[in-house]
Formats: C-alpha cells, structure tokens, sequence
C-alpha cells in the first residue's frame, strides 16, 4: 500500500514535470471523450423518451403492403380480426405525410375522432394555447409548435393548401404542448373527416388498423391468426414497436457509433505514437530510475499511475462537457445531424438517461485502451538496459 | 528535510481530481433531478401516444424512414438502391430498424412445389 | 555481506561485445579485478576504453557477454531483473558520469528517489538526508531545482543520493568531470573520507591528477577494453 502511494505521489509529480505533453494528450482525449459522451447521452435520452410512451402503444398495428409499400388498408378487414378470441378494440386509422414543396416542408395529418370522449381528454392534457376541435369536416386542427411556427400561423389564422385538383382550407384552433414537441412538432391533428379528404383517402379504407387485445401476452397468437386472415399484412407488435429506437440508435450497428470508434481507434493510435516517441529526456529518466535501484514493474507501475492520471484528466471534463452541450445547451452542431435537412425542428428537451453506470462505462471505454496503448511503449523503455538507456543509445 | 513541494504537487493534484469527481457528482444529481422533475410529462407523452397512435419521435421529418422508423416501408431507406444511402444526413447516419421490417415476414416462407 | 578474504568488488574473465561478425567490438574483453574492502582505486584510460562499460558491468547495469561479477562475495551476474535492482538500492551506490538527476525535479526528490518503491522517504531518512546534506555543505539547496545547481553542487548531490541507501560499495564513473579544481579537490576530499568510514570505491576517470593522488590505494589501466599493467 505505502508502496503504491509512493508511485502515485512519483506518478503524479511526472505528469506535472511533463506538463506540455501531459495537458496535450489531456485535451485530445477529453476532445474524443466530448464527441462519444455527447452522442450516447443524446440517444440514451432520445431512447428513455421513446420508452416513455411504449405502454400507450397499440398491441399490434397492422400495414398492408402493395408492391413492397404500405397500401390502403379496407375497413373490411377490421370485422373478422375483432372475433379473434382476446382481441378488445379494432380501431382503423387514417393518416399519413404530406409535402409542401415550395416551402419544402413535409408533415404528418392525423385523423381523429374529435367527439369521442377519451380523445379530448387525451388532447385537453397536451394542448398549450387554444381550444379543441369541433365538428368533422370544418376544417379545425391543433398544429405542433414548430409546424405552426414554420407555416407562421396564430391561434384562429387559417391556410389554405392544394388537395388533388381543389383545396382545403385549414383554421388553426390548438397549439399542442412543448413538452411533447419531439412527437407532435410537424403533427396537424383534424377530424377523420378532414382527414380523409386532405391525404385522399376514400371511405371504408384506412392508412392502417391498431388493435388492442385483452392482455399482451396474447400478441403472438393473435398476429398469426390475423396473418393467416390477411396474408399480405404487416403486422408490428407493441414490443418490437418499443425497441424501434434501441435498434436504430445500436452504436454497434449505426454509421455515427463506427465513425466514433474510428476516431477512438485513431486517438489511440495517436497516443500510442506519441509515447513510443520516448524522447531523450523520458528514456534518460527511466535510465536513471532503473539504475538507482527502480524494478521494471515499479517503472510500469508508476507510468500506468501517471496515464490513468492523465486519462482521468482527459476523460472526465470531456463527460462534464458533453452533458453540458446535450442537456444545457441542447446539442448544436449534433442535434442538426440528428435532424437532417428537416425544416421543422423539435426543441430538443430532453431528460437525461445519465447514471453511474454510463459514467463508468464511458470512462472504462475510452481510460483502459488509452492506458493500456501508453504502457507498452513504457514497457519497451523499461525492460532495456538502464545503462543503454542512460547513455541514450537504444 | 522536509518536501514541500512534493506534497504541495500531491495535494494540487487531489484538489484537481476531488473537483472532477465533485463535478460528476453533481451531473448524476441534476440528472435523477431532471428526470424526478419530468413525471408530469409521462402522462403527456403516453396520452399524445394515443392520439397520434405511434411513439415515433419527429426526428428528421425529410428523411425518407426516420419519421415512423416502426410503420416504415421496408424499402424507403434503400429507395434508390440497397447500398444507397439516403440523401438526408439523418437518414444515412443512423441505421434503419431491420428487425422491424422484418416483422411478420417469418409466417410466410417460399415453399418449393412437391415439398 | 562479506567475503571471506575481504574482497568486495570482483570481476572474473569480464567481457561485453556488441555486434556479430565484421560489426563485433568489445568494450570490454577478458577483464579480471578484485578490489578489497574499504579501499579507493582508480580506473584509468583514454576515452572509449571501455571504463564506463566496466563500471556498468560491476553494477549489474549491463549483462555481460561472458564472465561474471561478484560483490560482497555474492555472485550477481546471473541474478534477475528484479534482484539486480534490489543490489542497486542496496549494495552499490553508483553516481554516474552525467550525474543522472532527474530535471524538473527538487534536490530533495531526486535524493529519495531511489526509496519510492520501497514507500518513500521515512522521518529517519529525512534526518539522514538532512545530516548528510549539512556535511556537504548543502543544506541550502535542499529545495532547490536541480536547474539551478552547479556542477560540483550536482556531483555532490548524486554522492549522497548514493550515501543515503548506506551502500558498502560506491562506483563513480567520471566524478571530476568538466569540474574546476577547487571542486575537483572538495570531490576528492569527500570520496577519501568515505573510504577511511570504510567504504570500498571504484572511480572511472581519464584525469591524469586523480590517477596519480597519493592517497589512491591502486590504479588500473584500461586500454581498448583490456587491463593493462
């Protein structure tokens, strides 16, 4: 123990002598720390959101495909799935984009039945501004922040956009909530009615059929026996609908997790380069220490102290800092690349998914290879002859 | 013989690292802060669940798949080709949900005639 | 750790090559000594005869091509890494040629360096240190950086980082060195008074003065690697 303390306190005194080639590395690792941290607090965030409303979800939702694309469903198809023992409530579903290419906008038209009871007990708990609509077919919607904002409409201002070969025209009557902008930011909610003439879809067809069932262990029998119903059906469970975001957020699998390991794998090698150019002074120091009496292992074990240290510098204001960005300043700069080309953007409010665990994760992920690649060239300097390396002759 | 400044450097150091590790303490406070603080908006977001009747988030409306990643087609992140990658940076940057497109598909195998 | 017939510093058949074939060069070739204990002798040469290699090859710094060393009586040739380290610490205080302070570093530090692995400095040791650096006269620089020091304040400083390990045995490799007579002489007047504590020591040097000092209790003469009478 005093042992170690010894070689901490020897450590510690190094990377202050070494200070210039310390606070470097320092800065690149907590620059590589910055960019990992900030991406896998963002998603983490992004994931725990998207978890949030997983228990809301529809049992199964059920597509048709034409030609590999979703197609019209028929509002037939709902009878013969409601018999189905289990199966509670079939509920069709008109909605679906629409594009305004002079604005190059494109949003999302919900239908919904604006009278029944749950449905304005839902809305009265996420309007912000305004009232709820009233009366199908009149052409009254509630409109996310950033999609009004984008349109420039105000509570009671009315747009009018082209339908087919005629128009529609729209009055804004609600704004929905902040809190839910990253689900509702490019939402226009209407009546099923206003609905079905905006996105063209004719009665007795919907965009696609929800169905809820008497408990969800029940999913499985019920999808096959719908499948066997509806072959040409897509049907997408409620858990498989949860783990949409654990799936396209997988750093293993996504482009943004390999261009992060690229530029981890590149600091490495970076660091390794940088310490196998031992100068002079370093090897002449580890020279002296072996010929004064210093092990291999105690030289090994004052380096790894000394690039933990450094590592430890490095890494932890690099996690600060990204929590910072994502949570404070809500992520400029990533938050566009999270976004695209989108011309309506949510605020990015999110709850940090951050907890001890990721810390140390991170913290494992990017200190133990960084020290690991330094200790080799350590290793190399250490096991050579200390009267070589005192004379600088390799 | 006393050695001032190698204590002085240790303690330096020790005050640098009890700063960080007290800096860390506070991100994980401010988070389970945060996080206590959004309860409210769980029942929000479950009831904008049902109206909408999706949880997909309004991440990058221009993308082809990136909008309802869960009620996608399966070919709208490859439209131009499967190695393509979509035009939108969003788009192309994160992966789309395989295994949700392949949802339903294992019912219906090919079958070879006679067998 | 005694030999019985007194000889504390032996080399027998001592030889280092570097490079094979056409390339091969001894620094060192066929070298035989026995120095006794509490004696002060000379090894004296050109530069490049080899005196620094044979010094190394006494401490256990260098592995010899062939031959071997013993101190104290011990065989040490063959020891490992580890062991040999634990001979530097203990057995043999070697002050070096370049003086081997490490810069940046206070003359504090640097004198218990060589204690770190074994948990640093105790309070005795600082007495110790305290005591040995007002008998050299430099108890002012206790705080200073080795930067700061003159050579012969350097020299001195690497004298007592090996005194403070109480190492029976002392190699100096070149202690005059690029040193002005006045040093030159405190140098010698410090290394004489530690023979007469009974320390046995072994000094490299090409200067002529020291070689031929009368006090000096024998002088080997290395020519091209080989001891020459």
């Amino acid at each position: 123990m005093k042992r170690h303390l010894a070689l901490i306190s020897f450590a510690f005194g190094s990377a202050g002598r070494r200070a210039g080639r310390t606070l470097s590395i320092a800065f690149a690792l907590a620059l590589v720390t910055f960019c990992f941290s900030s991406v896998l607090f963002l998603t983490e965030a992004l994931r725990r959101e998207a978890r949030l409303g997983a228990a809301a979800l529809p049992d199964l939702t059920i597509q048709i495909l034409a030609a590999g694309r979703p197609a019209l469903v028929s509002e037939k198809e709902c009878e013969p799935i409601a018999t189905i023992p289990g199966v509670v409530a079939v509920q069709p579903r008109v909605w679906g984009y629409y594009f305004v290419p002079t604005l190059s906008g494109n949003f999302t038209v919900v239908g919904v039945d604006t009278d029944a009871e749950d449905v304005q007990r839902d809305l009265s708990l996420v309007l912000r501004k305004g009232r709820l609509p009233q009366g199908s077919g009149a052409g009254e919607v509630v409109v996310g922040e950033s999609l009004a904002a984008f349109l420039g409409l105000k509570i009671g201002d009315a747009v009018i956009f082209p339908v087919g070969r005629s128009t529609k025209r729209l009055v804004m009557v609600g704004l929905f909530q902040s809190q839910v902008a990253l689900w509702t930011a490019d939402v226009i909610l209407m009546s099923v009615a206003d609905a079905r003439e905006f996105l063209n879809v004719p009665k007795g067809y919907a965009t696609d059929i929800a169905v809820r069932l008497s408990t969800p262990d029940e999913a499985a029998v019920a999808a096959r026996k719908i499948a066997e119903l509806m072959p040409a059906a897509r049907i997408v469970d409620r858990q498989l609908v949860g783990r949409t975001y654990d799936l396209t957020f997988d750093t293993r699998g996504g482009m943004m997790g390999a261009m992060l390991m690229s530029a981890l794998v590149a600091f490495l090698i970076l660091a390794w380069d940088r310490f196998t150019a031992v100068g002079p002074g370093e090897r002449g120091e580890i020279g002296v220490l072996k010929a004064i009496g210093w092990r291999t292992s105690d030289v090994l074990v004052a380096r790894l102290w000394e690039n933990t240290l450094i590592g430890i510098y490095g890494a932890l204001p690099g996690i600060l800092a990204a929590y910072a960005y994502v949570f404070y300043a809500r992520a400029p700069g990533l938050a566009q690349v999270l976004l695209g080309w989108s011309s309506i953007y949510p605020a990015l409010r999110l709850a940090p998914a951050v907890d001890l665990g990721q810390v140390l994760v991170l913290l494992c992920l990017v200190v133990i290879p960084f020290v690991a690649a330094s200790l080799v060239p350590a290793w190399q300097a250490a096991t050579r002859d200390p009267y070589g390396l005192l004379r600088g002759v390799t | 013989m006393k050695t001032t400044s190698t204590t002085r450097r240790l303690w330096q150091h020790v005050a640098a690292l009890i700063l960080l590790l007290s800096g860390v303490a506070w991100m994980l406070l401010d988070a389970a802060g945060r996080r206590a603080g959004h309860r409210e908006h769980h029942s929000q977001v479950r009831a904008v669940v049902r109206l909408l009747g999706t949880a997909d988030m309004v991440l990058s409306s221009s993308s082809r798949w990136l909008r309802h990643p869960s009620l996608s087609e399966p070919g709208a992140a490859f439209a131009d080709g499967p190695a393509i990658l979509d035009n939108d940076p969003a788009g192309a940057v994160m992966r789309p949900p395989r295994e949700v497109f392949a949802a339903g598909a294992g019912a219906f195998q090919p079958l070879q005639e006679g067998r | 750790m005694n030999s019985g017939n007194g000889v504390m510093v032996q080399a027998i058949g001592l030889t280092k090559r570097y490079g094979t074939g056409h390339s091969e060069k001894y620094a060192v070739r066929d070298v035989s000594l026995a120095i006794p204990g509490g004696q002060f002798w000379i090894v004296s040469g050109p530069s490049g005869s080899g005196k620094t290699t044979l010094l190394g090859l006494l401490a256990g710094m260098i592995a010899p091509t062939c031959g071997e060393v013993r101190l104290c009586g011990e065989p040490i040739t063959h020891l490992r890494d580890h062991l040999r380290a634990l001979v530097r610490r203990h057995l043999v205080g070697v002050v070096f040629q370049e003086c081997a302070l490490v810069p940046r570093m206070t003359l504090g530090e640097n004198l218990f360096l060589p204690l770190v692995p074994e948990g640093g400095a105790t309070e005795a040791d600082r007495l110790k240190a305290g005591a040995l650096l007002e008998r050299f006269g430099m108890a002012e620089f206790a705080q200073a950086r080795v930067e700061q020091l003159s050579a012969g304040e350097r020299q001195r400083a690497a004298i007592i980082r090996a005194l403070l390990a109480d190492a029976p045995i002392l190699l100096l490799d070149e202690p005059t060195a690029s040193l002005d007579t006045e040093n030159v002489r405190m140098i010698l007047e410090v290394l004489l008074r530690l023979r007469d504590e009974g320390r046995t020591l072994l000094a490299s040097t090409h200067d002529q003065r020291l070689a031929e000092h009368p006090h000096i209790d024998g002088v080997l003469r290395l020519v091209d690697g080989v001891l020459r009478e």
